[in-house]
């Protein structure tokens, strides 16, 4: 009994059998169902592979920015714009009243 | 035949099937010998392991939320310089060099060749490129250089992150910013706020993806890092550089100084808008490593002449006109010589005058006479006017005020005459600063304070702000009297020096001995000086109030507040008034609108404070809650009209003349791909807008 079973399954008369014949569309769709689900699996390895690559991403943008910004911060400082106007001998002198603000009246 | 043809068939099958049968056991033998026979097997720990996520730690802001300290990942460079091949190396180190060079800007390109070919002769494998470590935008340029460009195995370039605490604006508010060591030692807002600073370590588990990427298991960590807070501080960085620099200028006029600070404050909110201490080092330069203002106590000398001008008008013992003999310059009380530094002395004078010219003995009779009979009334007074309360400051280090009572042990019958002009009695330059801020404030004392609040992406989490120490220091018309006293000393007294017609200067200079054991002038005569000005300005409605406090080493010669700390004030005051528009009333265009409107994007309108708010327009909708907006017109002298942009699901949205960043949001929020060339605004859109369109197709904007 056992031999007849194991030479139906290696020798392939089992696909011919009535119960695969009976249930391929069920069979059908538990197969589709796990492509699906393999697919589902890689798709969302690979979103998440994207999601640590783009923070990455943003981390060095924002790394870049940053160095950017706070050179510039350095740059822009009084005494700095003061000392580079005297180096380029520009007789540009700091102001002596402050800033007015002026206010436009809406019609 | 036919079943001879089956058989044969079937025999072939059988092998074919029997060889995947056989392929398929040596495959299921191997797993089982890497499993479990093989030393280095595959394990677990190889496939799975714990990562710690470590938190970004929070930025230090100045008052306006421009960053005082930051942490940015730098990244050292090192090359391994037998990597690259004769023919790579050749080829590239010309342009190598040069790229080097333009890069680091500390030297030329030739040295930079001779450099890395004296490395390469001697077989450096770990040579470090430049004297610096870089940022990632430079980074990004070094490695598209020739050579470096291949990569580490290739061009031989080694890059090693790391975190650096970077401060954009150099030494500025050092001391107050602070510092804080790998072991958790430091100083400032670093090492007091550190535990809000750090942040929390977070933890994830990882597994090794086929690609060989670790992924996080479940998709997100099981313990996310939490970034450490943002610390806004009071720091406003102009007034700030204008301390500094103004202090560290005239500490460099003479050799005798040791140190000084300067301290500017918020006259209505008891907000330190500037700090500056300057200590002096071994080789003669000043640095900020002592917080002079937050914890050096020691006798004030005339400045708190104020204190006593008040306390005697307070309690109706005398009025500005009183008059007072100040003599010949010197008075001797309970054996004690009390001098004035002007020869010959100030004779007959009325109260006003006498704290004008800051004479001690006239403040010493006055205070004698007023409460002589009882010390501890005047004793009494300095603590209700809050003098030496603590403050109870929001960073470590704060000094301790202290005044000599009748009953303490350092208590003698000159005691009370001391006290009249500034000593027997230790205060810090911020409780002399903070008294000074009440008078300006209308009595009302305020809590010097120096964190805003704590804040995550721009938002506040914990809110600091200003707080009372005393509702009234003093009554109105006492304030008003001591008010034109301080006046009247940059008026007609010792501040002249800060007398200026374009805003108007109250304060009083203070020069006091400092007692070195005991004594203020050693067996040789030589002796230190603390030279002071304290006031605000405008003085009819103060904004800022400020102290300059300048000590010196042993020195034979005169070092007075008049001469040395007045002068510093007044700089610092005018760099403030020149530059904040708060002075002077607001210019009206006289219904005027400007000749050409600025051309506004569209794009979305719901956030708070859109500049949109502040222009002129024809209409001025309600934008708050508004998502996109359209704006049209602007150009020519006509107003800008704001309408409601629609979007439509499947519906190509009009991104016409939003900025890159807008429109970019809003297609791909629609489920549009997007490329774009160009910069500026967007100028044109294919598909054009209102074309009919699936989620995921793309659409390619030109920008102008």
């Amino acid at each position: 009994m056992k031999k007849r079973l194991v030479q139906n399954i290696l020798g392939g008369q089992v696909l011919a059998g009535g119960g695969f014949a009976r249930h391929w569309k069920f069979i059908l769709y538990i197969f589709a169902l796990v492509i699906l689900y393999i697919s589902i699996h890689f798709g969302i390895r690979n979103t998440m592979q994207r999601m640590i690559s783009n923070e990455d991403t943003l981390r060095n943008l924002r790394s870049e920015y940053m160095g950017k910004y706070t050179r510039l911060l350095y740059t822009g400082k009084r005494g700095e714009i003061e000392q580079l106007l005297q180096d380029n001998s520009l007789d540009l002198t700091a102001p002596v009243n402050p800033p007015v603000r002026v206010k436009i009246e809406e019609d | 035949m036919e079943d001879g043809g089956t058989n044969k068939i079937f025999t072939r099958f059988f092998f074919v099937y029997l060889f995947f049968l056989l392929m398929g056991a040596v495959a299921v033998l191997g797993i089982i010998k890497e499993q479990f026979l093989t030393k280095d097997r595959v394990t677990a720990d190889d496939l799975y392991k714990e990562q710690v996520l470590e938190p970004v730690r929070g930025s230090i802001l100045a008052w306006d939320g421009k960053p005082l300290a930051v942490s940015i990942p730098v990244y050292e460079l090192r090359w391994d310089s037998k990597v690259a091949a004769d023919s790579v190396w050749s080829r590239g180190l010309d342009s190598l060099a040069e790229g080097l060079a333009g890069i680091f800007r500390d030297k030329s390109a030739a040295a930079w060749r001779k450099e890395l070919s004296a490395a390469r002769r001697s077989g450096n494998r770990y040579k470090q490129i430049g004297n610096r470590t870089v940022d990632y935008g430079e980074l990004s340029e070094i490695e598209s250089l020739p050579i470096f460009r291949l990569g580490q195995f290739e061009g031989g370039l080694i890059v090693i992150k790391d975190n650096e605490r970077d401060h954009p604006y150099g030494s500025l508010a050092n001391r107050t910013v602070g510092t804080i060591n790998a072991v958790g030692e430091g100083a400032g807002i670093e090492y007091t706020y550190d535990y809000k600073l750090r942040g929390e370590k977070g933890r994830q588990t990882v597994h090794r993806a086929l690609g060989g990427e670790w992924l996080p298991v479940n998709g997100t960590p099981a313990e996310p890092a939490v970034d450490g807070v943002d610390i806004r501080t009071t720091i406003d960085v102009r007034i700030q550089e204008a301390a500094e620099t103004e202090l560290r200028r005239q500490l460099a006029m003479s050799d005798v100084f040791e140190g000084g600070t300067a301290v500017v404050m918020d006259v209505a909110t008891g907000a330190v808008r500037g700090i500056a201490n300057m200590y002096k080092r071994r080789d003669g330069s000043f640095d900020e490593s002592y917080n002079y203002a937050t914890s050096h106590a020691t006798e004030p000398g005339s400045t708190l002449k104020l204190a006593a001008l008040m306390a005697m008008i307070e309690d109706r013992h005398i009025t500005l006109e009183t008059p007072v003999d100040a003599g010949n310059g010197v008075w001797y009380y309970g054996g004690a010589r009390i001098t004035d530094t002007h020869r010959g002395g100030y004779g007959k004078l009325t109260a006003q005058e006498a704290f004008e010219k800051s004479s001690n003995i006239a403040f010493a009779k006055m205070i004698t006479e007023s409460y002589g009979d009882d010390p501890s009334v005047y004793i009494s007074r300095l603590h209700n006017m809050k003098l030496v309360e603590k403050l109870n400051l929001d960073i470590d280090g704060e000094g301790y005020a202290y005044i000599v009572s009748p009953g303490d042990r350092n208590w003698s019958v000159p005691s009370l005459a001391s006290l009249g002009y500034g000593y027997a009695l230790t205060l810090t330059p911020l409780h002399i600063l903070t008294f000074y801020n009440a008078v300006a404030n209308g009595g009302k004392m305020m809590r010097p304070y120096f964190i805003e609040d704590f804040e995550r992406d721009g938002i506040a989490v914990e809110d600091f702000g200003p707080s009372v120490v005393s509702g009234s220091i003093c009554s109105r018309s006492t304030l008003a009297d001591v008010r034109k006293a301080l006046r009247g000393v940059v008026e007609n007294g010792t501040a002249k020096v800060c007398n200026d017609p374009r805003y108007q200067i109250a304060g009083k200079t203070g020069t006091a001995k400092v007692a070195v054991d005991g004594r203020y002038d050693d067996d040789e005569g030589y002796r230190q000086y603390q030279a002071s000005f304290a006031g605000y300005f405008p003085a009819d409605d103060p904004k800022y109030s400020c102290i300059v406090v300048l000590y010196t080493g042993k020195t034979k010669g005169d070092f007075y507040g008049a001469t040395w700390a007045a002068p510093v004030f007044k700089r610092i005051a005018d760099k403030i008034y020149a530059s904040h528009p708060e002075w002077n009333p607001p210019v009206y265009a006289g219904g005027m609108t400007p000749p050409d409107n600025p051309s506004i994007a569209s794009g979305l309108g719901g956030s708070n404070g859109m500049p949109v708010d502040y222009l002129p327009m024809s209409t001025r909708p309600y934008l708050k809650g508004k998502n996109w907006v359209r704006i049209d017109g602007g150009s020519d002298g006509e107003l800008p009209v704001v309408s409601d942009l629609e979007i439509e699901k499947g519906v190509v949205p009009d991104v016409t003349d939003m900025g890159l960043k807008d429109a970019l949001y809003l297609l791909e929020n629609e489920g549009y791909k997007v490329r774009f060339s160009g910069s500026g605004r967007v100028s044109s859109q294919t598909p054009a807008a209102g074309t009919a369109l699936g989620r995921g197709q793309r659409i390619t904007l030109t920008l102008k």
